[in-house]
């Protein structure tokens, strides 16, 4: 599924206080919109796992519409709806929630653990030789766990489980459809499944309201 | 044979990623009854994220005020400073106005019409006067930097 960013808007163009402030209060007025967009906080904070650190989906939402109020996150009106920004936002928030945890996790070492005596005596810092963004083998683990429940969950259910398999690789739903050989609507059919089933698990790991 | 190892963060952020643009491609009364269904609370969810969005709403406007306020009080602060840089005595007052209209005629302008003619104006305009042309920074090189409170 491809994301594309707003490119950016010349200042004449650029959504005014009161139209942002309007926007939003369309989203406050329609619960089933609100709703649609928690569900797909919900979803984002899934999957970047522990680094989601305790944060739930309003709180993910929140901080979209907060930016977007603040002006650090610009509304570009003219190629996307509030919904479709706020949506844009909530991913590169959650994005860069899991990179900063992730980048964090180093300093959880000692010292006397990550560093390397040389043959000639000096000693080296091998996190600082080599620093990755690879998260730590905790979260690896819970990553894992949380794919292979979803994924056992259609280990009968061969159509979701292809689904799966094509989104892993990086497809879009267009280059899956054709991989698959199905119509928008069978793909939406299988995705439905699939999301339903997400959803209930989240439910049951307490995640998704508190 | 190849041992290909999993990178299961990545793996979970795609999947999850496409299944959050599937709920946005869902009509929002569709989702609402497919999670209806599925046993979950929509309405008090939905109105617990409206009460959470309308906080943060409510914080950032608040902000905007102190903001706003903070910005007013500098400013006011600055001018009180500035007030000082201006001699006491109103016969200096007028020499500096004097002074300043002479090697500046350009800020005559400042002046109203009916204020042009210097010897009309009284002791309060001229040091509003002062004041204003303060505010523009036109004194300020005529002011050392130590003058100012």
């Amino acid at each position: 599924m491809e994301f594309t960013p707003p490119t950016r808007i010349p200042a004449a163009r650029r959504p005014t206080e009161t139209n942002v402030s309007s926007a939003i209060q369309f989203l406050f007025d329609n619960l089933s919109e609100l709703h649609r967009l928690r569900d797909c906080a919900r979803f984002l904070l899934e999957g970047i796992g522990r680094a989601a650190e305790g944060h739930d989906p309003d709180d993910l939402l929140s901080e979209a519409v907060t930016r977007t109020l603040e002006g650090t996150r610009t509304w570009n009106q003219t190629s996307v709806d509030i919904f479709g920004h706020l949506l844009g936002v909530m991913k590169s928030i959650s994005s860069h929630w899991a990179e900063s945890v992730s980048k964090r996790g180093a300093s959880t070492y000692t010292e006397s653990e990550v560093t390397r005596v040389l043959s000639d005596g000096k000693s080296v810092n091998e996190l600082e030789q080599h620093k990755s963004s690879r998260p730590g083998p905790d979260r690896v683990l819970e990553a894992g766990q949380q794919l292979l429940l979803l994924e056992n969950a259609f280990k009968e259910d061969r159509e979701v489980t292809e689904l799966i398999e094509a989104l892993k690789a990086e497809f879009t739903g267009p280059e899956i459809r054709t991989l698959l050989g199905i119509s928008p609507t069978e793909y939406e059919t299988r995705m439905k499944r699939l999301r339903r089933k997400a959803r209930t698990l989240s439910e049951g790991r307490g995640g998704g309201h508190d | 044979m190849t041992n290909r190892s999993r990178d299961y963060e990545r793996e979970l952020s795609v999947v999850m990623t496409a299944i959050a643009e599937s709920v946005a491609q869902t009509p929002a009364d569709v989702l609402w009854v497919e999670c209806q269904e599925d046993g979950i609370d929509t309405e008090a969810i939905a109105r617990r994220t409206k009460t959470i969005l309308a906080e943060a709403v409510k914080r950032q406007s608040q902000q905007k005020l102190r903001q706003a306020r903070s910005e007013y009080e500098t400013h006011v602060a600055a001018m009180q400073r500035r007030v000082y840089s201006i001699p006491e005595s109103i016969q200096k007052q007028r020499e500096l106005l004097a002074s300043v209209f002479s090697m500046k005629p350009e800020l005559r302008g400042v002046l109203t019409a009916a204020a042009r003619d210097f010897q009309q104006l009284t002791d309060n305009d001229v040091e509003l006067t002062l004041k204003q042309l303060q505010e523009l920074g036109a004194l300020d090189d005529l002011f050392p930097k130590d003058n100012h409170r």
